[in-house]
Parts: C-alpha cells; sequence; structure tokens
C-alpha cells in the first residue's frame, strides 16, 4: 500500500504551517512555499505520468484498482487508501485517484507552484499570504481525492476559507463585498448540497450491504459509485430508486452550479476575481471552478446515474444558456479582468454540455474541459495582473498599441486569447470539439440535435470579444503614458513559459491527457451511449 | 506506394521548424531570418516535387495511382481502435499537385519577400508567420480526414489575421484583421456543424472511408436530407475562406497586409483553400454509386453562389481605384469561377451517375485547372502591383500613370498576368475560363439554370478584361500622376515576377502533354477530352464567345483610359449612372450593412445583457442579501426582546451570538470565516466525539 495520496494532502498542509510559522521574511516565507509546492508538483508530476503510461510508474508501482469484497463490476480507482477507525458512524477516512481527479490534481499542484512564483514580489503579509495558499493546495487535492462524502464535504468547505482571505485581505478596493459574496453564494451552495449527503447517508445501508456486505449507513462514496455501475449494467437490482436520486442530484447540482459557475448563479465570479489578487484568481478559475464540474461527474453521473438520464436536460439548457450569455456579456465589458471571468462561466457552460451529452465523447470532452480551461485561464488572469502591474490599469478602453511596449506581453496575450476562443491545434479546441461532437450525437436529443447550433453561436461571439479586444489593446499607437511601461517581469515570464508550453503540448498530443480520460469513462461509465 | 513515404512529413515539417526557428531566433539572424524561411520552403517544395513525380510514375496520369494514406499517430483515443481519431496525411493526385503548386509559391514568394520586405521593422514576425502559414496551406491539402483539415484551415486562419495586422500601428490594418477572422470564423463554424454531423453519420472523418460507407448506410443513417446539408455546411466554410457572397467582405479589406501577404495568403493560396474543401466534398456530391440519390439541391446551391458571385464582385472591381483592392474583388471573382465550374460540373457527373452513365468530370477538372492557373496568374499580378507600390509609395491608381518607362520589366510581366486574367489566347486564363464556362453552358441542357450562370460567366469575362486593362491602362500609360521618383525594383523581386509570367503562358498549355488537366486531377477516371482541341464544335464556338468579349472589354478599357476617346465621366452623368457608381463603390452597402449590424445587434446585445446581469441577476442577489439582513435584525430583536425575556438565556446565548453575527456593520469579514472554521471544527468534534462515546457506550455495555 502505498501512501503517496495521504502524503499529497499532508504536505502543503505542514508546509502551510512551516510558511507560518517560519517565513518571518518575505524571502524565507516565498521560499519555503516555493519549496514546498515543488515538492508537491514533483510528487503530483510522478502521479500523472504513472497514469500517463503506467509502465513509467517506477516510484509508488504501478496504479492499482482495489475491488469490493463482493463479487462484480467496480468503479476502478486507484491508490486507494481507506481508515476505519471511526466507522459507526459510517465515516471513513477513504482517498483514490482515476483518470477524472489526477489532471485535476496535477493542475492544481502546478497552478499553485506558479501562482506563487507570480507573486515573487508580494510585500503585504508574506508569511499570511503564502501560507494560504498552501493550505488551499491541500485542501484542494483533498476534495479531488476524497472518496467519502464527509471528508469531501470537510475539504470543500475548508477551501472557502483561504480564498475569502486572499480576497478579502490581499484583494482590490471593493475586497470586502466580493469576499463576503463569494463566502455567502458557496456556503449557501454548499449547505443545499449538505441536504443530498444527508439523504444518500440514510439511505445507504442497502447499497453497502450489496456492494460491501455491512448493512449500515455509510457515507462511503465508493460503496455508492460501485453500486450505481453494478445497478446500470444490471447487476444490482436495487439502488436509489429514480424518486430518490432526483432530489439528491438537484441539491447536489445546486451546489456544484454555484461552484462552477453556472448562469444564474454566477454574479459573485465576476465579483471575486475583479477584486481578487491575481494568484487568487488563478486559482479560483483555474481550480475552485473545476470542483463543480469534478462534482458533476463525480456524483451526480456516477453516483446518480437514473437521475442524470431524467434531468439531463437542465445541464443542457444551463449549459447554452451560460455558453450564449457569458460570450454576450463579454462582450461588453470594460475591465479585462471581469472580461476573462465571463468567458470563465462561458466555458465551464461545455462542461456541463458535455456531461449532458451522456455520450462518451461528450462526458470526455467535459472533463477535457476542465483541465484545458485551468491552464488558459489561469495564463489570461496571470496577464490580467501583468498589465496591471505593468500599466496601472486594466481597462481596455485605455490600452492600446501594446503590441510596441509589451511584445512579449501581447505575444501571450494572443497565445491565450486564441487558447481560449478554441483554435484548432491548441489544447481547448479538442475539449469543446469533442463536447460538440457529444452533443450533436447525443442520443438524448433526437430531432432537436439540430439545436446545436445555439451553442455554436457562442463560438462567434467568443472569437468576437477576443479579437474585439485584441485590436483595441495591442494595435494602433501607443499612447504617451502608456509609453514607459515594462513588459513582463521575470518570475512572471516562467510562470507564462510553463504555460504556453502545456498549451501547445496538448493541443499536439491531447492522448496524453485523454488516455487516462478514456480510462475513467470506460470504467466508471460503460452506459454511456454514442460512439 | 511512394517510396520513403516519411518524406511527405518532412514537407510540413520544413516549414514548421522555419516558423519554431525564427520565432526563437530570429532577431539574430540575417534578415529576420527570411533565409532560413526560403531554405525551408525549398526542401519543401524539392521533396513536393519528388512526390509527385513519384506519383506520376506510377500512373497518376492514367489514373492508377491508388491513394495512400501516411499513418501518423492517435489524436483522441476511443475504446474501438477505428473511431479514434489520427493525423495521417493522405497522398493522391489532387493532394500531390497541389502540394507541388503551394510550395512552388510559397517559395517565389518568399524570395520575393527578400527584397520587398527589406526595409520593415519586424521581419523576424513575418517570415515567422509566414512560414506557419505554410505549414497550414500544406497540411490543408495533404489532410487524410476533415478534422485535420479543419485543424490546418483554421491555422492558415490564424496566420491570415495576424498577417493583415502586421502593420499593427495602423488602425485600418487592426481593423481589416478583425474582421477577417470574424467573417471566415462564421463559414468555420459551418465547417465544424459539418464534421460533426459527418462523424455522426459516418463515426470517420477520412475521405476514404466515408466513401467506402456512402452506400451502405443510405438511405438510412445517411438520410437526403443529410446528404443534402453535408455538402452545404462544408460549402459554408468555403464560402468564408474564399470569401464568396454573402461573406466575401472581409477580402478586400484584407489587403492592409504587406502585399505579399495579400499575393500568397488572399490570392495563390489561402482562399484557394474554399475550392479544395468543395473538390474534396465531391465525395458527398457525386457518391458514385447509383444506389444513392445525389444532392441536387446542394450543387446547384454552389453553382448559383459561384454564378452571382463572379458577376458581383466583377461590378465592384470596376470602379475601385486601390490597384490591390482591384485585384482582391478580382480573386472573388474569379474564385467564384471555379465554384461555378465545381457545381456545374457536379450536376454533370451526378446526373451522369444516377442514369448509370459514364462520369463526365469536365466540370471538376476545369475548376482545379482555373485554380492551378489562377493561383500563378494572381499571384503575379499581385507581386508586380507590389513592385509598383514599392515603386511609386502607393495604392492609388489615380497617384500612378506612365509607369512603363521607370518600370519596364514590371509593366511586361503585368502585361502577361492582365492577359492571363481576361482570357485571351494563348494565356493560361483562356484554356480554364473557357473550359468552365463550356461545362457551365453543358449543364444548361440538364437544367436551364444554368444558362443562366452561363450568361453571368459571360458577362463576367466582359468586365473582367475591362478591369484588368483599366487597371494596367491607369497604372502604365498616361502620364505620371504621382510625386515620386519611380525606379524598378531589385532582381530579387523581378525575377520571381519573370518565373510567374513564364508560367502564364506555360500552365495553360500544360494540360496538352498530359491530355487534359483532368488527367491530372481526376475524379474517378481519366479525361480524354481537352480544351480547345478535341472539344466538339460547339465548345469551339463558346471558347470563341468567351473570348470575343474579354477582347471587348479590353477594347473598351483601351478607350477609356489609354486613348481616352470616351472619357470615364461620360457613364456617371446621368442619374442612374451616377447611382450605380455609388452603388458599387459603397459595395452595395453590405459592408456598412454589416457594421451596422455587429455595431446595433450584436453589440446592442451585449449591452443589454451585461445591464440585465448587472442590475437584474445581481440585483435580485443583492436584494435576497438585504432581506437576510432585514430578516435577520428582526429575528434579532425578536430574540432579544420576547424570547430572551421569556426563557431561560443559557441554550439560547449561542443562538443569539450567531444571530448576531450578520451584522456586516462591523467590516470584519475574516470574523465570518472563523465562524465557518469554527463550525467545521465542532461539526468533525462532534462526528468524532459522538463515534468515540458511541463506542466507548458499546463497551460499557459489554
Amino acid at each position: 500500500m502505498t501512501y503517496i495520496l495521504s502524503l499529497l494532502i499532508l504536505i502543503p498542509l505542514v508546509g502551510a504551517v512551516v510558511a507560518w510559522f517560519v517565513g518571518t521574511s518575505q524571502r524565507l516565507a516565498k521560499l519555503i512555499a516555493l519549496g514546498v509546492s515543488l515538492i508537491e508538483t514533483t510528487l503530483a508530476t510522478l502521479l500523472l505520468v504513472g497514469f500517463i503510461n503506467p509502465g513509467w510508474a517506477v516510484f509508488f508501482g504501478a496504479p492499482t484498482t482495489t475491488p469490493p469484497p463482493t463479487p462484480g463490476a467496480y468503479v476502478p480507482l486507484y491508490y486507494m487508501e481507506r481508515y476505519s477507525g471511526w466507522s459507526q458512524f459510517g465515516f471513513n477516512y477513504i482517498v483514490g485517484v482515476d483518470g477524472l481527479s489526477v489532471p485535476l490534481i496535477w493542475l492544481t499542484t502546478l497552478l499553485t507552484t506558479l501562482a506563487i512564483v507570480f507573486h515573487w514580489d508580494e510585500e503585504n503579509r508574506p508569511r499570511a499570504f503564502f501560507g494560504l495558499f498552501l493550505f488551499l493546495e491541500m485542501t484542494l487535492v483533498g476534495v479531488f481525492m476524497s472518496l467519502d462524502l464527509l471528508l469531501f464535504a470537510v475539504f470543500w468547505e475548508l477551501v472557502i476559507i483561504p480564498m475569502f482571505f486572499l480576497i478579502g485581505i490581499w484583494g482590490g478596493p471593493n475586497r470586502r463585498y466580493a469576499a463576503l459574496k463569494f463566502l455567502i453564494f458557496t456556503q449557501t451552495g454548499f449547505v443545499i448540497m449538505l441536504l443530498s449527503i444527508f439523504a444518500l447517508y440514510f439511505n445507504s445501508a442497502g447499497v453497502n450491504a450489496a456492494v460491501y456486505g455491512t448493512n449500515a449507513n455509510t457515507l462511503d462514496m465508493t460503496a455508492f459509485l460501485h453500486g450505481a455501475l453494478r445497478h446500470e449494467t444490471g447487476t444490482l437490482a436495487t439502488y436509489l430508486t429514480v424518486g430518490l436520486q432526483i432530489p439528491i442530484f438537484a441539491a447536489f447540482l445546486v451546489g456544484f452550479l454555484v461552484k462552477l459557475p453556472s448562469f444564474p448563479f454566477h454574479t459573485w465570479l465576476p465579483d471575486a476575481h475583479v477584486e481578487a489578487p491575481t494568484g487568487g484568481s488563478v486559482l479560483l478559475a483555474g481550480v475552485l471552478l473545476k470542483m463543480g464540474g469534478y462534482g458533476i461527474f463525480r456524483i451526480n453521473l456516477g453516483i446518480l446515474p437514473d437521475a442524470t438520464k431524467n434531468l439531463w436536460w437542465v445541464l443542457a439548457v444551463l449549459g447554452t444558456v451560460s455558453m450564449v450569455y457569458a460570450a454576450f456579456v463579454c462582450l461588453a465589458q470594460v475591465d479585462l479582468k471581469r472580461l476573462i471571468a465571463y468567458s470563465s462561466i462561458g466555458h465551464m457552460g461545455f462542461v456541463l454540455l458535455g456531461a449532458s451529452s451522456l455520450t462518451v465523447i461528450g462526458v470526455q470532452g467535459g472533463i477535457f474541459q476542465l483541465f484545458n480551461h485551468g491552464i488558459i485561464t489561469a495564463i489570461l488572469f496571470m496577464l490580467a495582473g501583468s498589465v496591471k502591474h505593468a500599466t496601472g490599469t486594466r481597462d481596455i478602453p485605455e490600452l492600446q498599441g501594446l503590441a510596441k511596449v509589451m511584445p512579449q506581453f501581447s505575444f501571450v496575450l494572443a497565445i491565450g486569447f486564441f487558447a481560449s476562443l478554441g483554435l484548432p491545434g491548441l489544447n481547448s479546441f479538442w475539449s469543446e470539439f469533442m463536447v460538440f461532437v457529444g452533443a450533436y450525437g447525443s442520443p438524448n436529443l433526437g430531432e432537436m440535435r439540430r439545436l446545436i447550433i445555439i451553442p455554436l453561436i457562442s463560438i462567434v461571439v467568443t472569437a468576437a470579444y477576443y479579437v474585439y479586444t485584441m485590436q483595441r489593446i495591442l494595435f494602433g499607437e501607443v499612447p504617451e503614458k502608456l509609453g514607459h511601461s515594462h513588459d513582463l517581469l521575470p518570475w512572471e515570464r516562467v510562470s507564462y513559459v510553463v504555460l504556453v508550453a502545456l498549451v501547445f503540448l496538448v493541443g499536439f498530443l491531447p492522448f496524453l491527457f485523454l488516455g487516462m480520460i478514456n480510462t475513467y469513462t470506460a470504467g466508471s461509465f460503460p452506459w454511456l451511449g454514442g460512439l | 506506394m511512394i517510396a520513403y513515404e516519411w518524406v511527405v512529413w518532412l514537407i510540413l515539417l520544413f516549414p514548421l521548424a522555419a516558423f519554431v526557428l525564427i520565432g526563437v531566433l530570429g532577431r539574430y539572424l540575417p534578415e529576420g531570418g527570411g533565409h532560413v524561411a526560403v531554405g525551408a520552403m525549398a526542401g519543401s517544395f524539392v521533396l513536393s516535387l519528388y512526390v509527385f513525380i513519384q506519383v506520376l510514375q506510377q500512373g497518376g496520369l492514367g489514373g492508377a495511382f491508388t491513394p495512400q494514406t501516411i499513418e501518423g499517430f492517435v489524436w483522441i483515443p476511443s475504446l474501438l481502435p477505428e473511431n479514434s481519431i489520427k493525423i495521417s496525411l493522405l497522398i493522391d493526385n489532387l493532394s500531390a499537385l497541389m502540394l507541388v503548386l503551394v510550395s512552388f509559391l510559397c517559395l517565389l514568394i518568399f524570395i520575393y519577400s527578400l527584397g520587398y520586405m527589406h526595409e520593415e521593422e519586424g521581419k523576424p514576425r513575418y517570415y515567422a508567420e509566414v512560414s506557419l502559414f505554410a505549414t497550414g496551406m500544406l497540411g490543408t491539402v495533404s489532410a487524410d480526414n476533415f478534422l485535420q483539415l479543419l485543424i490546418f484551415w483554421e491555422i492558415m486562419g490564424l496566420c491570415s489575421y495576424l498577417l493583415i495586422g502586421f502593420w499593427d500601428r495602423k488602425p485600418e490594418a487592426a481593423a481589416a484583421a478583425k474582421k477577417a477572422f470574424l467573417v471566415t470564423r462564421i463559414g468555420d463554424v459551418l465547417f465544424l456543424v459539418g464534421v460533426l454531423v459527418i462523424w455522426n453519420v459516418f463515426a470517420t472523418l477520412s475521405f476514404g472511408e466515408i466513401q467506402r460507407k456512402m452506400a451502405s448506410l443510405y438511405p438510412g443513417t445517411l438520410t437526403p436530407q443529410l446528404l443534402t446539408l453535408i455538402p452545404l455546411l462544408l460549402f459554408g466554410g468555403a464560402v468564408g475562406k474564399s470569401a464568396q457572397f454573402p461573406l466575401h467582405a472581409w477580402l478586400p479589406d484584407a489587403m492592409e497586409g504587406p502585399t505579399t501577404v495579400s499575393a500568397l495568403i488572399h490570392a495563390a493560396t489561402m482562399v484557394k483553400a474554399g475550392v479544395y474543401l468543395t473538390a474534396r466534398a465531391f465525395i458527398f456530391l457525386v457518391p458514385l454509386s447509383s444506389a444513392v440519390e445525389p444532392p441536387f439541391t446542394a450543387i446547384l446551391v454552389i453553382a448559383a453562389i459561384g454564378g452571382f458571385t463572379t458577376l458581383f464582385a466583377a461590378t465592384m472591381a470596376v470602379v475601385n481605384f486601390d490597384i490591390k483592392r482591384v485585384l482582391a474583388f478580382s480573386t472573388i471573382s474569379q474564385l467564384a469561377y471555379m465554384f461555378l465550374g465545381l457545381g456545374a460540373g457536379a450536376y454533370i457527373m451526378a446526373t451522369d451517375v444516377s442514369r448509370g452513365e459514364a462520369v463526365d468530370s469536365a466540370g471538376y477538372s476545369a475548376a482545379l485547372y482555373h485554380l492551378f492557373n489562377h493561383a500563378f496568374f494572381k499571384a503575379l499580378l499581385f507581386l508586380g502591383a507590389g513592385s509598383v507600390i514599392h515603386a511609386v509609395n502607393t495604392n492609388d491608381m489615380r497617384e500612378m500613370g506612365g509607369l512603363s518607362k521607370p518600370l519596364p520589366v514590371t509593366s511586361k510581366v503585368m502585361l502577361f498576368g492582365a492577359l492571363a486574367l481576361a482570357g485571351i489566347v494563348p494565356f493560361s486564363g483562356f484554356f480554364s475560363k473557357g473550359e468552365i464556362l463550356s461545362v457551365t453552358f453543358d449543364a444548361g441542357s440538364l437544367n436551364s439554370g444554368f444558362y443562366l450562370l452561363w450568361a453571368l460567366g459571360v458577362g463576367t469575362a466582359f468586365l473582367t478584361a475591362f478591369y484588368t486593362f483599366r487597371l494596367w491602362f491607369m497604372t502604365f500609360r498616361g502620364e505620371y500622376r504621382g510625386h515620386q521618383h519611380p525606379h524598378e525594383s531589385p532582381p530579387v523581386m523581378t525575377v520571381p515576377l519573370m518565373i510567374l509570367a513564364g508560367f502564364t503562358l506555360v500552365s495553360g498549355l500544360l494540360a496538352y502533354p498530359m491530355q487534359g488537366f483532368g488527367n491530372l486531377v481526376f475524379f474517378q477516371r481519366p479525361e480524354a477530352a481537352f480544351p480547345l482541341l478535341g472539344v466538339p464544335f460547339q465548345h469551339l464556338l463558346l471558347e470563341g464567345v468567351s473570348m470575343g468579349v474579354a477582347v471587348l472589354g479590353l477594347a473598351l478599357a483601351w478607350a477609356v483610359y489609354a486613348t481616352k476617346r470616351v472619357p470615364a465621366e461620360r457613364f456617371t452623368a446621368s442619374r442612374g449612372g451616377a447611382f450605380i457608381h455609388r452603388m458599387l463603390t459603397k459595395r452595395y452597402w453590405i459592408d456598412d450593412a454589416y457594421d451596422a449590424f455587429g455595431r446595433t445587434v450584436v453589440y446592442g446585445t451585449a449591452r443589454a445583457l451585461d445591464w440585465f446581469d448587472r442590475r437584474v441577476i445581481d440585483g435580485i442577489v443583492n436584494g435576497v442579501g438585504r432581506a437576510g439582513v432585514v430578516v435577520a435584525t428582526g429575528t434579532d430583536r425578536f430574540d432579544r426582546q420576547v424570547v430572551d425575556g421569556a426563557v431561560n438565556a443559557i441554550s439560547l446565548e449561542t443562538v443569539r451570538t450567531s444571530l448576531r453575527l450578520r451584522q456586516r456593520q462591523t467590516g470584519q469579514v475574516q470574523s465570518y470565516a472563523w465562524v465557518v472554521v469554527l463550525g467545521i471544527v465542532v461539526v468533525i468534534a462532534l462526528m468524532f466525539g459522538l463515534s468515540f462515546l458511541q463506542r466507548w457506550w458499546s463497551g460499557l455495555g459489554r
């Protein structure tokens, strides 16, 4: 048994404490944070490599699954750890990963490291700042690997705290409003989600008996995952009834939609982003939003498949509305960062649409979109930070001719924008393409599949707002007051180089990640339709 | 089988490597890495030629060459290996020819750029971007499936955007680049939908697989509606890329880029990709199985858009004074000829197929023949225009005139190009244009609508000769009207011009040694008939008609602009004439309408939704928040005054404290988070504690 997953949770936690208590100077604090996050990223990379090709998993053994004691199909979850010290309450410490969570865990560790690097000159309460980043990393990694509902909920809730402080202390002028809005929104979503967890708990005895042979209520997510799989493949007759699944599905969905966010629960996001410090935005858009998508795939599809088959249209409608709505709203934005924030809402719409298709390629596209959007949006929010740092403003009408004064910045901006608008050859094209293929081919839709043209409108509008923005800020003569703007700072360059390289790498070789995602959907959702 | 088939990858990788190399090190290289770009392109050209010769040696001319797929790696893995999406290259007659054509033109234009761009800033950017463009175009024409074609297609679109905006300080350039990207994007979305539909019907995107599966899927999975829809969606992409009506508006504005870019991307290669795509879509238009009913509606739409656009664009070329814009309108018009030829050809072929007769692919080969010829003479005209602009520093023909003395080479080569474009025998345009018109006329016997399209085509031939020689006479004849001291361009620019001028003669006659161009690009069968000779008498007559009107147009241009015997003002003197002139200069107000649509409808929607988001949705959110505070305050008062007074305070103290926390006025945002932390800690402690208690209790009981 390996302890790699627990280690991934523990290292940043210890790092956060050390950074807080030992990091007396700014230099020391950031060096500790960087060192710890680098160790964490290295471990996560080793984990990722093992998933890209099991033959390369040399450090902690090839990924192995743990079958439940009863015979039958089971969802493959790797590197599982289970401690059942307090199991009377149905609570166990269970962690495990698969092709859904590994890319997100790796993304978390990578973006945390880059966010720390990006804030190399942060002088305001450095040890709290860098310590909070590590703490945030711990909670996010925890969310993506928890396989117990209570553990999941605890980490989910813990994520809010460091982000709340990052916005509330290091944010812009209106930070208190933004932080409170973020807190109340996500907290409300969480509370509604908690109802579902209780409901699952009180109806879990039968599933637990069928899968683990214990006729007692449990919070063990794997019991539901295995049970749902067996139910869908026809080997387990009695599972949670549809009538029960639907309300549970709905309450979970509210929590996830708030986090994602989807129309109409999205208004906390632009405010939070506009006020958040750059690193906070990077993690907020790059990883926190992905929790919502992760939850939809892990819980709504994984645990409540019958309800998903009934309520897929909710996802489809909300996803489509988010895509089109956000694209138009982007076109009207003045603040570059607010524009990018709204674009995130639109791109998360793809995730919903992909999940709603209930086809293999659509679900894969949705999962892949989580990862790709994390990379791209990190670039974009860093750019918003860089331009504010260099010119003192993020307002698009005040920026002009940056191609001349900030060529490196402009180069990265063009790549980020084109990647975000789904240019073929760059990473997010693949996920968006797969989502569209899935949505169009969805057996749910039937004759309504020609409605695919509605979400496709968003592609044109997305191109429009990005190209329009480039026209305004990159082209033209340089105004006097921007004449002395400095280009990218050395540590900023490091972050950009890594992310841009990833955009191209994943764009050219998408199978690196699609392989493990394919294994995941094959193992967890053999019941999905389509090609 | 092509020996050493991996060299086909190198054709794409050379310019890609040049792009990376120049992108990274261009600043330190002489000419901004121009020589690297030229060298890479030369390598691609040699290898393309090698592949082409292999194809010919293996019976390419006789139709004996079996299309060969060069397998790459898997892009999107799938559970079923045959459903995985791969990157692979396809070598068949058409792609081998296109590879040679594209790499040759890229090579010539890169060499010309060494002179033309010599004094520009930002050369590394230029050479990096044109190298990437070359990769995109070569990848487009060698793609084995529609998705791969789409990917390289969009890479070209990106390069087109970047190069139109090359002079980034010019606001016009920025606006033109934006317009080009967005207008083509509309077409690209249609293309993308086409790919989605194809994938869902055929479960594959490769050209060969689709053709094999066609008959077995019809009419169940592949309904007649879908068979009509698919080629139309693909054609939608072509309309955007090849600037056909109604997505034509971007191409004239794209002339804001450097002239070499206009020559390469917006005349010789990228805009041809739409024609190439439509040619590839022939697997849908002409299914080659009598069990499948061909999609005649789709074919008619393609032909009609081609026929209409050809005249439509030519009329706008007549009144323009910008030398490059005239050529841009002409490009749109000539591309439309190709679509007309494809449409008419497809109609004849589809009829043959459904009647079970031998397929006559004359239209298909005529259109591709025109593509081939046009690539040479239009590149020549643009580069010649570039040489003129280089000399006089303006695009405006009103400030030119009499330039044949200072620019003897340029004026002569441009005369060659003009004759080819006008379609005067024996220059190349004559053969292919005449062939397209003959095929269209033939199709008229099947569907009389084609007679109308033929008439439009003949009218265009007249206008083409007129505006072409208007351009030439205004530029090179008469007195010089500008204020520069024009001088001939250096040999690095004039030598490529002379090579291209040679091709305006050779490329037309090339059809003879290969017994008709159709033998080279053939679709399903070698072609016996070839232009001018070996065609029925009525075709000779038709060729005569198209050439006759061209001569008339030339003569009119000569009368108006060379001898000035007929003053140009006479046309605009009457009210109707003035109105037409105004309409044509305003480009039928279509650009204005698009701009207005973008400004009011699209941007208006954006503003409205932004307002909605801030006021309505966020208003509701804030309203709920405020209501929460009000309720909390009320509860608090109730709690203090009623409950607190009545009930013992111990248990309620906790409740009251928590209720007070809604007092945002304290401003201590952190305190809220502490409550959350505390809450979680309490919950966890409770759960663990209860769990231990329970265990302890059960232990006691035992």
